[in-house]
């Protein structure tokens, strides 16, 4: 097994700290000892289900602490993780089990939940119950293949609706073998786990913590508003956030001077990270490293780093994403009318997925070779412009993908699902800021009820990507060259 | 006083309402905010901000949040009327 694979790094630390705490949610701790051992009660009834090498779908409740040993509990059975967001839509749940076959389905009780429609629509899968099952013999030792998949994220898809992203033990090791050793990070330090599970950016809260033999600190789902009370009743060390969490705790004045004492490492990453708020969030924890990550799903986590340093602290613009952290390379291909140094960001290496599930048309878009070079390259769409330093900064996008609070939305997948449901007519979606927040605003061009719009998109869509607003134009408004004047439509959006 | 407080929410809060199919008057004052999903943390705060602004003072939400019900109509119309 590889040295860092993700199990590998947990067996170390639950054999190193047995009785240091691994998990804190919801009032309960548990230790490295108990999180071993009940994800291997997990595992066994996994593997006798024949969970090995299939994909193993459940509904990921982030405040309590059963969705963590079901990831390691999978991932021992040599499984993969597909967590479902806890708020759906079932819908969405139905296509992305659909889409990515699913065959094992893990409920944490019999009627808990939404589970049971699941189980009903989903007739060939095998569900079974988290219950623990006494274990009658030691978890048999097996030894996973780099390609052996280690989890399913789904991002959201311009056509086609979300597209499911298989990401390897492999590549997943190549993270973990780069990124914690980077910071000295010990079985003191408290990791914070701000991510729902269906986010990729929780396996580096759950993996990172983890090598460390550190404890993962859950707050309540709703614990967003009291996001700085929490880490300093929570003994916070380690804090990982979207940039848009750290705007919400400055708008709540929250970042006050010396108010996040205990921080040693703040890391950012899911969007831009403006310089502005880096600079109240280093007077709110003098004591902190302050980090800026970026990466896409489709390259594993994260995959360059930027670390603030504090005597070169700007004031405006965005912090730069840095330089690759591991082994992969990261190369600006030139686009027509950009100076030497700028274009769209490609990556290669053994963070780089191999593409999209049952999707071969957005995989060759996306994934495609370079003349002259070898390899795979993943075109992350996000235009970049590249020091003489060697150091990359994110400029925007080179088409129209927006982040509303962290989550990547393809306004295109809006579009499909009210053009659907208006049966005749267009649809076009834009993101307009609003106080410092991207929203979305949604416009047809054909007479509709709004209020029977909005309820379908709701539950078709999850709620990030349904729109503040849907506007009903006589006409939708076009450049000279005969496409969707957007920026006009940004415009009319920000009048309200 | 109280009711002018809860008709300015529901008024600000209308095109949102559409989002989760709920009407302005069924916008009960025990409703929490923020949990029933009509608004998210950030859409929470503008709404405080926007309160703040017509009021011309500032509240001490932190404080409100730790003690309770800060997100529910009733919540905010003790922030915003007790001294």
């Amino acid at each position: 097994m590889s040295d860092h694979d993700p199990i590998s790094l947990f067996l170390r630390a639950a054999a190193a700290y047995p009785e240091r705490p691994a998990l804190a949610v919801a009032g309960t701790t548990w230790t490295y000892a108990e999180l071993h051992d009940r994800s291997d009660r997990l595992a066994a009834g996994l593997l006798d289900a024949g969970a090995q090498g299939r994909r193993v779908a459940f509904v990921a409740r982030r405040d309590g602490p059963w969705a963590y040993a079901a990831v390691l509990g999978i991932l021992k059975a040599g499984g993969s993780c597909v967590p479902l967001h806890p708020d759906g839509p079932g819908d969405r749940w139905q296509l992305m089990l659909e889409r990515c076959e699913a065959q094992v389905g893990l409920v944490q009780e019999p009627g808990a939940g939404p589970e049971p429609d699941l189980m009903a629509a989903n007739g060939a899968m095998r569900w079974l119950t988290g219950r623990q099952a006494p274990l009658s013999a030691p978890l048999p030792a097996r030894v996973p293949r780099p390609e052996d998949e280690a989890y399913v994220m789904f991002t959201s898809g311009s056509t086609g609706g979300p597209k499911g992203v298989g990401v390897s033990r492999g590549n997943l090791a190549a993270y973990l073998a780069h990124l914690p050793p980077m910071y000295p990070f010990g079985p003191d330090d408290r990791f914070t786990q701000l991510f729902a599970l269906p986010f990729d950016l929780s396996m580096h809260d759950m993996f990172v913590c983890w090598a460390s033999g550190a404890c993962l600190c859950v707050p309540p789902v709703d614990g967003g508003l009291r996001a700085a009370a929490w880490a300093r009743d929570e003994g916070i060390t380690v804090w990982f956030s979207v940039p848009s969490l750290a705007g919400v705790m400055r708008r709540m004045r929250a970042l006050s001077p010396g108010s996040l004492p205990a921080l040693r490492f703040a890391f950012f990453c899911g969007e831009a990270l403006p310089w502005e708020l880096v600079n109240d969030w280093q007077r709110a924890a003098p004591h902190a490293r302050i980090i800026n990550l970026y990466g896409p799903t489709e390259a594993t986590i994260a995959i360059t780093a930027h670390e603030v340093r504090p005597d070169a602290m700007e004031t405006t613009g965005l912090v730069p994403i840095g330089r690759p952290i591991g082994t992969d390379r990261a190369e600006v291909l030139p686009m027509d009318g950009l100076p030497h140094g700028e274009g769209e960001l490609v990556l290669c290496g053994p963070q780089v997925t191999t593409g999209y599930i049952n999707a071969p048309p957005a995989t060759e878009r996306a994934f495609v070779r370079l003349p002259g070079r070898d390899g795979l390259w993943y075109r992350t769409g996000d235009h970049v412009r590249q020091g003489p330093d060697g150091v990359l900064h994110y400029v925007g996008r080179i088409d129209h993908q927006v982040k509303v609070l962290g989550h990547r939305v393809e306004p295109g997948e809006v579009d499909e699902a009210l053009m659907r449901a208006l049966d005749g007519g267009n649809a076009v979606t834009v993101a307009a800021v609003v106080h410092g927040t991207a929203r979305l605003f949604s416009f047809i061009d054909v007479p509709a009820d709004v209020n029977a719009l909005m309820e379908r998109l709701r539950a078709e869509l999850p709620a990030p990507f349904v729109p503040e607003r849907i506007t009903v134009l006589d006409q939708l408004p076009r450049n000279a060259n005969g496409k969707w004047d957007r920026p006009r439509l940004m415009q009319i959006a920000h009048e309200g | 006083m109280k009711d002018e407080l809860t008709e300015r929410v529901r008024t600000l809060l209308a095109d949102r309402l559409v989002r989760i199919g709920m009407r302005a008057d069924e916008l009960d004052e025990d409703l929490d905010l923020v949990r029933s999903g009509l608004l998210d943390s950030l859409a929470f705060i503008d709404l405080v901000a926007a309160l703040e602004q017509e009021a011309g003072r500032q509240v001490d939400l932190e404080a409100a949040l730790e003690a309770g019900d800060a997100t529910t109509i009733r919540g905010l119309q003790r922030l915003f009327h007790e001294p």
